[in-house]
């Protein structure tokens, strides 16, 4: 089989000067980072999607007025729904489907108690979310609270999730984007309906869509580093 | 001068340890997924891993995924104590404070 460039570089045991080697073995561990976080872009975008565009739906549905959207009077009600809803179902596949690709050829980490655990406690978490609106609404919540309850509470926990993701996996971007998304759910929730639809839609997707390039930015100047030194 | 682990201290050798070492201990890395993050030939990885497995610093591990055979990597705790000891043998030929 015949060698790539690449391949009789890499290859190649030419001596190496200390600082030479400390640059190598750097670039060389920057590199198995970034390919091992290439994963993670994708349910970002995915995630930035749904929130965007399928909150602006259920907002359009008693939000824009005639005068403020240019005589447009937004989208029926089972519309927006099905909007968002397909919306998140694809979030949801896409992370499955890339959380699965992103820890392939891998095996037998010891931190994967940490990440079952952090898995699991998304699932519980959005369950308790809907047990306890349930709850909230047995006991007289109407169903205009239950409207800013829901999305509110459930950006929160997101906000939440991903500040402890970014604090076990020591990702900044990570407790930055989980911190803002936490203040853009406060922050809806004291708009009411329907108006938070919008601040979650803008606000949240706007911080997953800021992250997600973000990602993309970073790898990509990792990258370009690591190809400019190898030649 | 420190000595540099001449097992280490060369160019492909060295990009191999320093990927495994970015493993948790206890984590193993499928071979063709570490020639990926290494663009290496499989004959000429496979070189390479022998010598750090003879010197005692990778262990191989052979597992089945449905049919296929597929060989697992990681660094021993002697091979994971060897990085640490030459990285700090750079650092100190580098900053000799």
């Amino acid at each position: 089989m015949a060698e790539t460039p690449t391949a009789r570089a890499a290859g190649a045991d030419t001596p190496l000067s200390a600082s030479a080697a400390l640059k190598l073995l750097d670039n060389q561990q920057r590199r198995v980072a970034n390919e091992r976080g290439r994963f993670v872009f994708p349910i970002t975008l995915a995630w930035s999607v749904a929130w965007l565009v399928g909150f602006l739906a259920l907002w359009s549905v008693d939000g824009p007025t005639a005068d403020s959207v240019g005589g447009w009077h937004g989208l029926p009600l089972p519309v927006a729904i099905t909007i968002f809803l397909v919306l998140l179902v694809a979030a949801i596949v896409i992370s499955i489907v890339q959380g699965v690709r992103g820890g392939r050829g891998f095996k037998g980490s010891a931190s994967e108690f940490t990440g079952t655990v952090y898995g699991i406690s998304w699932s519980v978490t959005m369950v308790a979310i809907g047990i306890l609106g349930g709850a909230l609404q047995a006991h007289g919540m109407s169903t205009t609270v239950a409207n800013i309850y829901y999305p509110c509470v459930y950006t929160f926990a997101v906000g939440l999730l991903y500040l402890l993701a970014g604090a076990i996996w020591h990702s900044v971007p990570s407790v930055v984007a989980g911190g803002c998304v936490i203040l853009v759910a406060v922050i809806a929730t004291w708009f009411g309906y329907p108006n938070h639809y919008l601040v979650l839609a803008i606000g949240g997707g706007g911080t997953f869509l800021v992250l997600a390039i973000h990602d993309v930015v970073a790898g990509r100047r990792v990258r370009a580093q690591l190809a400019g030194e190898a030649h | 001068m420190a000595e540099l682990d001449p097992v280490i201290h060369a160019q492909a050798r060295l990009r191999i340890t320093a990927s495994l070492a970015t493993l948790e201990p206890g984590e193993s890395i499928a071979f063709p997924r570490l020639q990926e993050l290494l663009d290496m030939t499989p004959g000429n990885l496979s070189t390479h891993l022998r010598k750090l497995e003879d010197a005692g610093y990778v262990a191989v591990a052979k597992a089945h995924q449905g049919r296929l055979p597929v060989t697992y990597l990681e660094l021993t705790r002697a091979g994971r104590r060897a990085f640490e000891d030459y990285t700090d043998a750079l650092r100190g030929l580098l900053d000799p404070s």
